[in-house]
């Protein structure tokens, strides 16, 4: 940008308009307290927050303080519908199937470190799984079973999310991608193809594109790209009960299936290859799947830490630069949304976050 | 399969296309995701104009057949209907369903012939059953031989609609009236609109349908034109939104894409010979941009042309005066407008490409 005569001010700037950048300006708008804006290359949904599963799962997270987190957000739903209104949160339950004995002993051991953070887990026989989800293949050995699972409507959360925000204030900018980020004082100039603003705080929540975002003031930001192809079929009559591990069905029917996980970059294509591997899978799950015709297929392109947790925080001996980014952003976004805004507006944070800081790998 | 030159889609444009290359020796397989080769040509009754040069007086349905054969006892081709394109994979090769297994195709070129969609028009009851394109319409009264109600209106007011009127017409169907959004109409065919004045159906100017209603299907719609309502009986809606390339392999290929209103909207960048972003993949017909029956069939030849020049069939010399005859019976077929915009597409395609290589 040549023209700085005009930089517009801010007291905080959001960089990634995604589930976790909206839930940041959702829930720090809420005290009405400051100027925020959202800056986003390009519209919500067009990328990660879009093209999920959207599953709210807590069960499986391991360690368990990463579990517990997990366990806190998807508690947040309920109540965050109340006030943004309806997005189809549903606690369906979750299973994550096994199909060996040695998966057993796991499981067991899963379900007795969960319980310490009070993530109720049971462990299911055969015959138990079969019981909760007939159409399940009888080769399954069992599953681990926890009740607080759910999935939720990922368009309707986004939509939701800045209709709220925007009624409490907060200013958008689409389509307009972040070339440059300068710091000046304790502030910051984020400089953007439509124009430079000037910020007193800058939060990073640019999911698969933070790397870049780093490099503009010198960060590294530890994290991979993976692709995941996922395949809805035609809506079919009720299938499932649950939240299956890869598999969910869908208010209308659809079943959505996916399990892929590749390391190709920004690279959204879908390949055959790895869909009819998704859909032998899902066969080898639920056999009755075989019949169905699958209507459509999407790749999404998620963001993973390099040890898989989330990263979140202020970036240490970097004053008022905050950063969060993390693989299941659907799950974490509301329990991120309350804590960072706690973090931003008063420094203090009800849960402690230090294992999450970006410092971790330093 | 093993394969020179896939063509995606046997209508009119995939049909030129595979019997231009296989001219010059190309092998070429066509696959076709319905039971019959022909694409929309199946179902045109009326007498077709423009048509290339060489082509008689001929009517859709006896064109099809025509270029059905012509494929079918060609040594170069081989046809699969019943089949369809689903993906690709990683290793570039084409994934063929029909219905029982998925078919691995390894083609050296490939020309994508999908056409084009017809969009609907939204207004409060559009879902109910009674409401229709005038291609599904169309296809219905022509090829079906199933009568789809005994009172309409049409919707959108192109040549195409007028057409599938005047056919509505002929089978006993009460057409009561083209509902058409703008106040004057340019460009169409004289013959038509005298025709449609023969049969007393009139073009409803400033008009457009403000509501259809009916207990499980359309038996009411409420007309505004001018500004003013009425209430009507109709079973039929017959509704014609406008054509869109169906462009979705060419997205698989990462072809770039360009913004062409005159052209149908979104559509993949290509250059004089078809041949799109992507190295070996080619686009024919409606894919390449909305125009006419004798317009899309030259696109065909054009993208066969290129495909086959492309494998070392043709010399360059003898393809490109080919190819500039092919240009220039292309000008004298597509309405003036369509051809500039095709020419200034081509043209973007063209700087952009010198605008890479300067970078």
């Amino acid at each position: 940008m040549k023209s700085r005569t005009h930089a517009e001010a801010y007291d905080v700037v959001i960089i990634g308009a995604g589930v976790i950048g909206n839930s940041i300006a959702y829930h720090l708008s809420e005290q009405n307290s400051q100027n925020i804006l959202v800056i986003d290359k390009s519209f919500p949904l067009s990328g990660t927050s879009g093209s999920t599963q959207a599953w709210v799962w807590v069960h499986t997270k391991t360690p368990s303080s990463y579990g517990e987190l997990s366990l806190f957000s998807s508690e947040l739903y309920p109540y965050l519908e109340r006030k943004i209104g309806d997005v189809e949160y549903k606690r369906t339950g979750g299973l994550a199937p096994f199909f060996t004995e040695e998966e057993r002993e796991k499981a067991l051991k899963l379900a007795e470190s969960q319980a310490k953070v009070g993530i109720d887990i049971k462990v299911l026989s055969r015959d138990e799984v079969l019981k909760k989800e007939p159409s399940f293949s009888p080769n399954v050995v069992g599953a681990t079973f926890s009740s607080i699972d759910g999935n939720v409507n990922p368009f309707r959360l986004l939509e939701l999310y800045t209709r709220a925000a925007e009624k409490n204030k907060v200013d958008y900018s689409f389509y307009n991608p972040v070339v440059d980020i300068e710091q000046q004082g304790d502030g910051y100039m984020v400089h953007s193809e439509k124009g430079v603003f000037r910020t007193k705080k800058l939060i990073l929540a640019g999911g698969p594109w933070s790397k870049q975002l780093g490099s503009f003031i010198g960060l590294d930001i530890p994290v991979k790209l993976v692709r995941g192809q996922v395949l809805i079929t035609e809506p079919l009559a009720p299938l499932l009960n649950y939240t299956i591990g890869g598999i969910r069905q869908a208010n209308n029917g659809e079943v959505l299936i996916g399990y892929s996980k590749e390391e190709v970059g920004y690279n959204r294509q879908g390949t055959l290859d790895v869909i009819q591997e998704t859909a032998n899978m899902a066969v080898s799950f639920v056999p009755a799947l075989a019949n169905a015709n699958v209507v459509r297929s999407f790749s999404g392109v998620r963001v993973v830490p390099e040890d898989g947790l989330p990263i979140f925080g202020e970036i240490p001996g970097r004053k008022n630069l905050y950063i969060a980014t993390m693989h299941s952003g659907i799950t974490l976004s509301p329990v991120i949304g309350t804590l960072m805004s706690e973090l931003i507006s008063s420094g203090e944070t009800s849960l402690p976050i230090e294992k999450y800081s970006i410092s971790r790998f330093a | 399969m093993n394969i020179d030159l896939l063509v995606v889609g046997g209508g009119p444009a995939g049909l030129m296309a595979a019997l231009e290359a296989a001219e010059y020796g190309v092998n070429v397989a066509i696959v076709e995701e319905s039971s019959r080769l022909g694409g929309q040509l199946r179902q045109q009754t009326q007498y077709l104009s423009p048509l290339p040069s060489g082509i008689g007086e001929i009517r859709g349905f006896e064109l099809a057949n025509e270029l059905v054969e012509a494929v079918t006892f060609n040594k170069h081709i081989v046809t699969y209907t019943n089949h369809t394109v689903i993906g690709l994979y990683e290793d570039g090769s084409v994934g063929i369903n029909n219905g029982k297994e998925i078919i691995r195709c390894e083609t050296k070129k490939i020309s994508v012939a999908t056409g084009a969609d017809i969009q609907g028009v939204l207004f409060p009851g559009w879902t109910l059953p009674g409401v229709l394109t005038v291609g599904a319409a169309q296809i219905l009264v022509n090829r079906e031989r199933v009568k789809p109600g005994n009172e309409a209106f049409i919707v959108g007011s192109s040549d195409f609609s007028i057409e599938v009127a005047l056919q509505l017409y002929d089978v006993g169907i009460n057409v009561l009236g083209i509902v058409e959004t703008e106040t004057s109409l340019h460009d169409r065919k004289q013959e038509n609109l005298y025709r449609l004045k023969e049969k007393n159906i009139p073009i409803l100017e400033n008009s457009y349908i403000e509501q259809a209603k009916g207990r499980g299907q359309v038996e009411k719609v409420i007309l505004n034109q001018n500004g003013n309502k009425e209430e009507y009986d109709v079973d039929l809606i017959c509704v014609d939104g406008g054509l869109n390339p169906v462009i979705e392999l060419c997205q698989l290929y990462n072809c770039s894409f360009a913004f062409n209103e005159i052209l149908g909207g979104w559509l993949p960048t290509y250059q004089a010979n078809f041949e799109t972003s992507t190295d070996g993949v080619f686009i024919a017909g409606n894919t390449a941009g909305i125009t006419n029956q004798g317009a899309v069939m030259v696109t065909g030849k054009l993208a066969g042309l290129g495909a086959a020049e492309s494998l070392g069939n043709v010399p360059e010399q003898a393809a490109d005066v080919w190819r500039n005859n092919y240009w220039s019976e292309l000008a004298k077929l597509e309405n003036y407008q369509v051809n500039e915009a095709r020419t200034c597409h081509i043209q973007n395609f063209e700087t952009s490409k010198t605008k890479v290589y300067e970078t």
